[in-house]
């Protein structure tokens, strides 16, 4: 069964799904989804007042959010099992400490995408804003699994203090990508910022380009590419677009940040500096 | 029944549950895939004293491998999924590690996986990391040509031992000649596995001996030279005879590889082609030649 909410056209504040469980929402009926209640701005309001409701018998559920997407904050908080699509763009706190069931984004999505997320999959068919995986303000532990998959840019702080699970950034990222990272993989398949790793205890950064990295990462010669190669194999099969240089060219490795634990590591196709 | 000129008997093969693990292993090339999985395939005979029964599986393009490299699928089957994690601790770690540029993958899903990669990361000495691609975890070990890959938990399926066929032939020479064809038939066939070195078996064994020390020994009644010492059951005009004894990984496979080794072994010089069994008192798989036959060659 496909639900679909649409923003009613009066909308201009942002609305808040945080408690909303989409998981919920799919064993109950539409007078009982109408009188879920959501934050618009600072008011409470029965979910009804501010989405219009539509089913469709389907041989797949899901939960399709459609109109001013972009004030939709805290979409998928908690997300499960289920999925979820996003026919525009998406607000921020998108997937918030979901485990499990799949975000799909049509648009691009605001800051804070799928922070502190422990499993289930994120995809950004356009970018992503500041601290997509990372950890909530003043945490030290991150994003916890799942993967993220934006195939445009990133901003700030990618993968902050990430712990485990993959993000991939189809374009650049911002400076400070995988900052106080704890384990995990990142792949930047463009450029990667300035101060990226910075305190990263373990994990991985993969960037396609980069033009400094900081003097408490220490070259390590030629990576193999045999983990590597697993992940871009398995990108290239959900279709995820990868140029096949990236099996082709050898990659720089550093280890770092030797201030923190030296057990992490940057790989870099192309250093320019 | 008779195949070209070949009676087949109208006997069974009796067969047994085991249990098998199968390996996708990689490297640069497909020789050093090649080379690494028959290694650690090694002294992998017979269940009787190698306690593991191998045999290379099909060649995988590196299109097909979770790495992008070319691979080489290697079966190993034993008794008990303990014995089992044993040898594929043992094989992976002293023979697919070793092996030039390799990494080793699990090939089978299954609601049974053992630790295999989580045991051999140790061997990094505290330079080992992990990896996670969804569910699974691969263990990345340093090693002086990179990094040697490992998943850290392979499968255990249930599937079938013991199939087996005796090639009763003229001399030594064309009976060879049908065994190897029948063996390679065995190893063109999905999920199946022909362990004996090249897939054929010269020294077929009872399950007794007058030792008793010895679980088994030779199976006098198809030895040529002893033809006047006890009840053979060599044809007149027979001078030897071949085993195959062939493992799968379903009962169908088992009866498939079974139906294409003899329709293999039907060749000039070949008198008859029959099978062993306990009488079905111990195996539940009874393969009956002439069903096998009818089943997979549409032979009346």
């Amino acid at each position: 069964m496909r639900i679909m909410l649409k923003t009613r056209p009066d909308v201009k504040l942002p609305i808040d799904l945080s408690m909303v469980h989409m998981d919920d929402i799919m064993h109950l009926s539409i007078k009982e989804i109408d009188h879920l209640r959501v934050m618009t701005g600072s008011q409470s309001a029965n979910l009804g007042d501010v989405f219009s409701l539509t089913c469709q018998p389907t041989s797949d559920d899901a939960v399709i959010l459609a109109g001013a997407t972009g004030l939709v904050q805290a979409a998928g908080q908690q997300l499960h099992t289920a999925k979820l699509v996003i026919d525009g763009n998406a607000g921020c706190y998108t997937g918030q400490e979901m485990s499990g069931g799949q975000i799909e984004i049509l648009g691009n999505a605001d800051d804070c995408l799928g922070i502190s997320m422990k499993g289930g999959m994120i995809s950004v068919s356009g970018d992503a804003g500041d601290w997509c995986g990372a950890a909530k303000a003043g945490e030290n532990k991150g994003m916890e699994g799942g993967t993220i998959l934006v195939k445009g840019n990133s901003g700030k702080e990618t993968g902050a203090a990430m712990c485990r699970g993959l993000v991939v950034i189809g374009g650049n990222c911002d400076p400070y990508t995988g900052a106080r990272m704890n384990a995990g993989t990142i792949l930047c398949l463009g450029y990667m910022g300035e101060n990226a790793g910075v305190g990263m205890k373990r994990g991985s950064l993969v960037a396609g380009y980069s033009s400094s990295l900081l003097p408490a990462f220490r070259s390590a010669g030629h990576a193999d590419p045999t983990w590597l190669h697993i992940y871009l194999n398995w990108l290239k099969s959900t279709s995820f677009p990868v140029s096949p240089s990236w099996w082709q060219n050898k990659i720089l490795r550093f280890t770092g940040d030797h201030l923190v634990s030296g057990k992490g590591e940057i790989l870099v196709y192309e250093f320019n500096e | 029944m008779y195949l070209n000129n070949v009676l087949i008997d109208d006997t069974f093969a009796e067969a047994f549950p085991m249990v098998y693990s199968r390996l996708i292993i990689t490297a640069d090339t497909s020789r050093l895939a090649s080379l690494a999985a028959q290694s650690a395939g090694g002294l992998a005979i017979s269940i009787i004293g190698c306690a593991c029964e191998s045999g290379l599986g099909e060649m995988i393009s590196y299109k097909n491998t979770p790495d992008g490299r070319p691979g080489q699928v290697l079966y190993l089957f034993s008794y008990s999924a303990e014995k089992l994690e044993e040898h594929l601790l043992t094989r992976i770690g002293q023979a697919i590690l070793p092996s030039a540029t390799s990494a080793c993958f699990n090939g089978l899903e299954s609601n049974q996986m053992v630790s295999v990669g989580g045991k051999l990361r140790y061997f990094g000495d505290g330079y080992q990391s992990s990896k996670m691609l969804g569910k699974r975890r691969f263990w990345r070990i340093p090693v002086a040509d990179g990094e040697f890959v490992v998943d850290e938990s392979f499968g255990i399926g249930e599937g079938v031992g013991g199939g087996n066929l005796i090639i009763l032939g003229k001399d030594r020479v064309c009976t060879l000649e049908a065994a190897e064809a029948a063996a390679q038939a065995v190893r063109d066939t999905t999920g199946a596995i022909a362990p004996f070195p090249g897939g054929v078996c010269r020294s077929p064994s009872k399950p007794r001996s007058k030792y008793h020390f010895l679980r088994a020994s030779t199976n006098d009644v198809f030895c040529p030279t002893l033809r006047s010492r006890v009840t053979t059951q060599l044809p007149v005009d027979a001078n030897a005879a071949y085993e195959l004894v062939i493992d799968g990984t379903t009962e169908a496979s088992v009866g498939k590889a079974m139906a294409a080794a003899i329709r293999a072994a039907c060749l000039p010089g070949i008198i008859q082609i029959t099978a062993g069994n306990y009488g079905g008192k111990l195996g539940p798989y009874h393969l009956y030649l002439h069903q096998l036959l009818k089943e997979y060659l549409e032979c009346v």
